[in-house]
Order: C-alpha cells, then structure tokens, then sequence
C-alpha cells in the first residue's frame, strides 16, 4: 500500500517534469526554426530558452520520457524505466550544459590571457545559448529529488 | 567403448565451460573442413566409457542462414554423433528451447543440460525438470557449470542415451492443421526415395522444404521424386502463402510457450534494472527519439567541451610559427616551418580534443551495453529499408573511421548484405570528416554550425539507407531481403574509467598515428605544391598562390567544380582531401600561410576571404561527406570484398552522388533566397 503511495507521487512528480521539460522543449524548439528563416544573435524566450532546434527535440524527448510513465498508474511496472531513462537524459543533458558553459569560460580566460578583455559574458550567453540560465541545468537539479525517490521504491520492491 | 558426443547450444549458455569441465580442459583445436570456424574436439574417459566430444559453434537455430548454423546441422544429419548434450540457459527456457525442438525434429539423440540452475533459482524460477524429460522423452540433468555441479550426472546420462540410441523414438512436435498433413504428405513422398529417406530424416526433410531452405532444396535436386515434391510445395505456398518458414518458426515458439512452459516452469522472474531501461530504450515509439537525443548530447560534448582545448593546441602552433618565421632568416625555410609544418599540421592537430571526446562518448555508450540496444532499435528500419540489422555496428564504428568499420562487416553471414553494408558505408561520418564541417561550419554557418555538423552526420546515415534501398531494388545481385537478424543484448553496466580510457586511447591514437605519417607527408606536399615556383608565387612581398603547382592543379579543377560554387583553393583542397581527409583543413591552412594559426582563425580568414557562402559551404561539407572515400578506405574495400568491380564502384558512385547533392543544396538555397 505504502509502495502503491510512493509511486503515485513519482508518477506525479515525474508528470510535473514532464510537462515543464515538453514546454521549454516546444519553446527552443520552435524559436531555433523560426531563427533558421529569420535569423537573430542569441535569441531566446525571456532570455532563459534559447532558440535551439536539437536541444529541443532532446527536451521533447526527456518531457516524452516523463510523461510514459504515466502508464505505471495503470499498474505497468516497468515503466519506471521511463523515469530512469528521463532522469539519465535529463542527467547528460545537464552535465553537458554544465561543461560547455565551463567550457566557455575556459575560453574567455585563454582569450585575457592572449590580450583580449575578460568579459563574464560567457555565464549567461555562449555555446550553451542562455549560459547557466538554460532551462536544461536547473531542470536537472529538481530532478535529483526524483532520481532518489525512484531508486528507493526500485530497492524496496527488491527487497519484498 | 567409444561415444562420440556433440555439444550444441545457444551463445552464452556456458557451453565452452561444460567441454572444460567435462575434457578437463584440454582440446585439440583446428577449423571445420573448408571454413574458417574454428572446431574444438575432446576426450572423457567415465566408467570404462571413452567420450570423443565435439563442440559444435554456438547457434540460436538449425535454419542454416549462418556458417556456424550450417556446420551444426550438417555435423549433426551427416555424421550423426551418438548423443548431442543441448545445453539451455535455464534462466531463459522459452528462446533456447527452440532449438531442443529443433534437435528433436532432426532426430539427434539429445541429452538435455539445464545450466545456470543457480541463475534460474536466484532470479525466482522453479523449473520441473522431470516434467521437462517426461514431455520431450529426452533425458533433463541440472547444471551449475561455474561451480562443476552435475558433470558426474551428465556423463551418466549420456553413457545411458548412447546405449538405447538405435532403439529410441523421437517424440513428434504437433504443428497443428493444416501443417501437420502437408508435412506427412510431403514425408510419404519423400521416403519413396529410398536412397534419401535413409540418409534424413524424412520429417525434417519435409519441414525445411516447406520452409524453402536452400540447402534442402539441394538435397533433393537429384531425387527422382522431385517434380512430385515440387507440384506439391508449388500447391501448398498458394494456399498457405510464400513465407512458410516464419510462420513454422512462430508455431515452434507457440509450442514452447502454451504447450511446454507452463507444465515446466513456476515462478515469476523479478524485474531487473535492465528490464526497467529496456522498456524506455527499447520503446516502439521513443527508442529512435531516445537515441536521437543522445546523439545529440554526444555531438554537444565532443565539439563545446573540448572546444578550449584545441584553443590551447591553437595557441601552442601560433606561437611555435610565430617563433619560426622571425627566427629562421632562409625565407623557403622559415614558410616550410611556419606555413607548411605548423600551419598545416597545427590546422589538423587542433582537431585531437574533439575527436578524443567523440570516441570517450563513444566508448561510455559502448561499455554501458546502450549501443547494443541502439543497434536493436535501428534494426527495424534498417531492415525495411534494405540494410541487415547487423550492419548497424559497423556503422557506428565508421562514426570513427571507415577502415575498421569495413573490417567489421566480416560478421555479417549473407555475401551480399556484406557488401552493401561495405558500400554504404563510408557515408558515415568519420572523425576524419569532423574537422571540415568544423572549419567551414563556424566559418560560414555561425551559429549554426554545430547543427550544420549534426545535420551532416543525419545526411550520411539517410544517404547510406537510401543507397542500400536504391541499390537492394536495381542491381540484381543484391535483390531480395537481408538476412533475419538476432542479437544478444548485454545487460547495462556502469562504465569504468580505465576501460572508457583504454578505448578512447586505442581509437584516438589512430589519429595521431595518422596525422604524424600520412597526414604529414600529405600537408608537406601540399605546402611544396602551393609555394613552387617559388619565384613566381613570392613575387615583391607578395604571396600569389594562383601562381603554384597547386594552383594550377585546382584552376584546372574548377570548371567542373564551378556549378557547386567551389573556387580553385576549394578544387584543391578536395583533391588533397583523397589522400587523407583531414589534409582539406590543412591545405586551406597552407593556402591562407597562417603560421600555425589554425581553428578559430583559419575559419575567420575562411569567412573573410568569402570564398565560400553559407550555401556553398554547406553544399562543401555535404561534398567531402559522400565523395570518394581516403585511401586507406579505399585499401580496405578492395581488401573486404576481394574485387576492383566493387572498389571502383564504392569511389564512383560517391563521386557522383556528391556532386547531385551539393548541387541539389546550392540550388535550393539560392531559390530561397540564400545565395
């Protein structure tokens, strides 16, 4: 009953997810083909969603992820492993956003060392579109919650 | 006494360990005659018993598609061992199975070994091996070959199924109506040749006719009763339809799972993680999005993470030139150093970091079991598209290169989708590629020039299908279907970082060694072909480079290259790019005399000197993506497929294709407006 209680919430959280990364997923996705026909430096949705058509599609995807485990309500155990899969994709995408934005750091700092100007430019806009404002980052962090939660339901089920 | 024993079983079952266990490891190893698979015999001395033990090559059927398939079936039919010990995963009863039923019907004398029992205890299973032996009429004994449990009670068994052999009586398995009267009907024909029925059995024989095998087909060419059998499967197939053997197949696993398991097998397997991931990876619908997107995430690591790295290699070769062209005052030297090592070599060099991070991404895909599943999700199109579902490896290694990737179609079965798979393959994108799409990408597409590499990765694997589909349906030696595709997927396992490393490293310094021997040799004759006559192409200060070996060489190049929107330094560059590919970057490089000031630099100077557009450059890209593969690839065809037929068609029809494409995107850019 307890374990029933739990997954429900998962499931819950893991909607809530869902909808947030198939929002901001639509939303970089559609700004990056608008952008491809009308081209603008760095645009972005509120300066946070950066205009990026296969960054979208992989937050479509991560959002998609969450949302098939919708199926676990109907008693489909196995679609944890949509939570599982959307929390590693969501993991990837996060640490690589993280890099890249590190990354992008590295470079000013070889740049001031050459004689070009420091600039902190790079933390909100660069390669990684919006810096560590993209959505992708903060998303992942609220996932961790999500990530444990499912772990400990997989080893209690384990266990009984 | 003599028994002369045959192992047999699927991949995986612990095969290898059972002959260890039972020849005490010592094996007299050779090939099978006329092939190249490998053939193991041994002894086993049990009760005054000499056991002569041959392991057969692990195999899922008898349906002879593969050699190994082919070299079981005929060890087993022609020269009929005394027993046949059919080892099965007790862990997963239903898929090996299949091929007891299949022993059963070629009436082999089989012994059955329920191995892994531990496995199939732990994961929850209770398996009645009695119920088992009583409805195959077969002997059951329970295994645990890691640990050498039940050898004793195998070896009695087989001593025991060795002396009844001759009086034994197969069980029959039931296919039902209306396939159990035609296959009596097509046995009673058979067994009026008498010279045949006694070397087959008549039922087995009947069944892999009607499941068109040619093998069979062969085997009853001669029989006098051959027209009556052939009027008889004409007749069947019209009533039953052409693909008899799905349809037996599917009868046999229908078998297993209402007839056998559910008297054989109690208790629920749990679920594992892999089960949990494989529901999402392995997902009808998100399977391909999945592995979209982290193809992705693996293009965004390999280009924006390493990219400060090359800047360090940039900034190393700036300097290194720098250093060179004021130091050496002998001015043929100073540019040799300058423009022509570090230049050209720095121009390539920068390029490590990315394609290390391509194959650390890649190896972590690998080691974590995800590229088996991927291949798996991509056999669906694959196939209907024309490609073997085994061909998807191979094609993901030419991601890295096309040689190995080549030498990895070996273990495709079927000659022709061998080939194929051989043809098509160097439309993948090989890391040799990245640097190009790279130096034009951020030279002409700006921001968009991750998404311009990406989406020259997608145009190689669409070219690829529809090259395979194109050819599958218009060259006669590749028509039909690809041969059925069976995979074992590993289960998912945490990378470790010493083999993710050693991976990357075996890979990456492939490049390396590339870069120091042919690349070299290829960047010096660049820059000696750019800067000779000298005294024509340095003239007052000036460097004319019209005026070279090189450029005379891309002028004359150029007007068939014209309609594309390449210039003579881009005719050049491609031409160079068939020694090695990596070679275009360095002859722009060498071209542009940028002393080692490569990456960034060399793209800006590209961008100002305006010789590509964007459309130009995309069409560029998508041109050194499909036109004639490197030598080394070009080696590694001829070597694969043993003919000059197939190497001069690899190189032609991705010249020509390359040049429709480019075409194609410089004419639909300039009609929407982006000339």
């Amino acid at each position: 009953m307890k374990q029933k209680a739990e997954e429900k919430h998962i499931v819950t959280y893991a909607i809530i997810l869902g909808f947030i990364y198939t929002v901001f997923g639509a939303v970089e996705f559609t700004l990056g083909i608008y952008n491809l026909f009308t081209p603008i430096d760095n645009a972005s949705f509120l300066g946070v969603a950066p205009a990026d058509v296969f960054g979208g599609f992989a937050a479509l995807v991560i959002g998609a992820s969450y949302l098939s485990a919708m199926s676990l309500l109907k008693g489909v155990r196995e679609s944890l492993g949509f939570i599982l899969v959307g929390m590693l994709l969501s993991a990837v995408y996060g640490v690589i956003y993280l890099l890249i934005v590190c990354a992008d750091g590295f470079r000013a700092l070889l740049a001031s060392l050459e004689g070009e100007a420091w600039t902190w430019e790079w933390l909100m806009r660069g390669s990684a579109g919006t810096g560590f404002l993209r959505p992708e980052i903060w998303l992942f962090f609220i996932s961790l919650p999500l990530a444990y939660l499912t772990l400990r339901t997989l080893r209690q089920s384990d266990k009984t | 006494m003599e028994v002369r024993v045959a192992l047999i079983g699927n991949p995986n079952v612990g095969k290898t360990l059972i002959f260890n266990n039972l020849t005490g490891g010592r094996a007299h190893v050779g090939n099978w005659p006329g092939k190249t698979v490998e053939k193991k015999e041994g002894r086993c001395l049990h009760k005054g018993v000499e056991m002569h033990i041959i392991d057969l090559p692990g195999i899922y059927s008898l349906t002879a598609h593969s050699i190994d398939e082919l070299i079981a079936r005929n060890f087993i039919v022609e020269e009929k061992p005394d027993v046949v010990i059919d080892i099965v995963d007790a862990s997963n009863l239903e898929r090996n199975l299949y091929l007891t039923l299949q022993l059963l019907e070629i009436e082999a004398n089989v012994v059955i070994v329920l191995n892994k029992w531990d496995v199939a205890k732990n994961l929850g299973y209770e398996i009645n091996a009695g119920e088992l032996s009583k409805l195959l009429e077969v002997p059951v004994v329970t295994t645990i070959a890691t640990e050498k449990i039940g050898m004793e009670e195998l070896k009695d068994a087989v001593i025991e199924a060795a002396k009844i052999k001759d009086g034994r009586r197969n069980p029959t398995i039931n296919y039902g109506k209306p396939f159990d009267e035609i296959i009596l009907k097509i046995a009673s024909i058979l067994q009026k040749d008498k010279d045949l029925s006694i070397k087959y059995p008549a039922r087995w024989l009947a069944i892999k006719l009607l499941e068109a095998d040619e093998e069979a087909l062969k085997l009853v060419d001669k029989s006098p009763c051959k027209e009556e059998l052939m009027r008889q499967l004409i007749e069947v197939k019209e009533v039953l339809g052409e693909d008899l053997e799905t349809a037996l197949a599917e009868k046999r696993y229908l078998i297993i799972a209402e007839d056998i398991l559910p008297k054989v097998l109690r208790g629920a397997r749990s679920l594992t993680l892999t089960d949990f991931l494989d529901k999402a990876f392995l997902s009808k619908h998100l399977g391909i999005p999945i592995f979209l997107a982290l193809w992705w995430a693996l293009f965004r690591f390999t280009f924006d993470v390493s990219a400060p790295l090359s800047d360090l290699i940039e900034m190393l070769f700036s300097k290194l030139g720098v250093i060179a062209s004021t130091c050496i005052s002998n001015p043929q030297l100073a540019s040799f150093l300058a423009d022509g090592i570090f230049g050209g070599l720095g121009g390539v060099l920068v390029f490590l970091p990315p394609i290390f991070f391509l194959f650390l991404g890649l190896a972590l895909l690998e080691d974590s079991g995800y590229l088996a599943r991927a291949a798996f999700v991509m056999d669906k199109i694959m196939y209907r598209l024309g490609l073997h579902g085994r061909s998807f490896i191979p094609m993901c290694i030419g991601f890295g290169c096309n040689v190995p990737a080549v030498m990895a179609t070996r273990t495709i079965e079927k000659e022709e989708d061998r080939i194929l798979t051989i043809l098509v393959n160097p439309m993948m994108s090989c890391s040799a590629r990245l640097p190009i799409y790279v130096l034009i990408g951020s030279a002409v597409l700006g921001a968009y020039a991750a998404a311009g590499t990406y989406s020259m990765y997608i145009l190689g694997i669409v070219l690829a299908v529809l090259m395979a589909l194109l050819f599958r349906k218009t060259i006669p030696y590749f028509r039909g279907k690809p041969s059925p595709f069976i995979l074992e997927l590993p289960l998912y396992a945490v990378p470790t970082v010493k083999a993710a490393v050693a991976h990357t490293w075996e890979r990456g310094s492939l490049f390396l060694k590339k870069a120091g021997t042919i690349i070299f040799l290829g960047i010096i004759a660049v820059w000696f072909l750019s800067n000779y006559p000298w005294e024509a192409v340095h003239q007052g200060g000036e460097t004319i480079l019209e005026n070279s070996y090189l450029g005379m060489l891309g002028k004359f190049i150029e007007p068939a290259l014209q309609p594309l929107g390449f210039n003579w330094m881009a005719a050049a560059a491609l031409f160079f790019g068939f020694i090695a590919k990596e070679i275009v970057v360095g002859t722009f490089a060498t071209f542009f005399g940028l002393s080692g000031e490569a990456g960034g630099e060399l793209s800006m100077t590209l961008r100002s000197a305006g010789i590509l557009t964007p459309v130009t450059g995309l069409a560029f890209m998508a041109f050194t993506l499909i036109y004639i593969p490197c030598i080394a690839t070009i080696g590694a065809i001829y070597r694969e497929t043993g003919s000059w037929k197939w190497t001069t068609f690899a190189a032609v029809y991705g010249l020509i294709l390359a040049y429709i494409v480019a075409l194609i995107i410089v004419t639909f850019g300039r009609l929407i407006g982006f000339g």
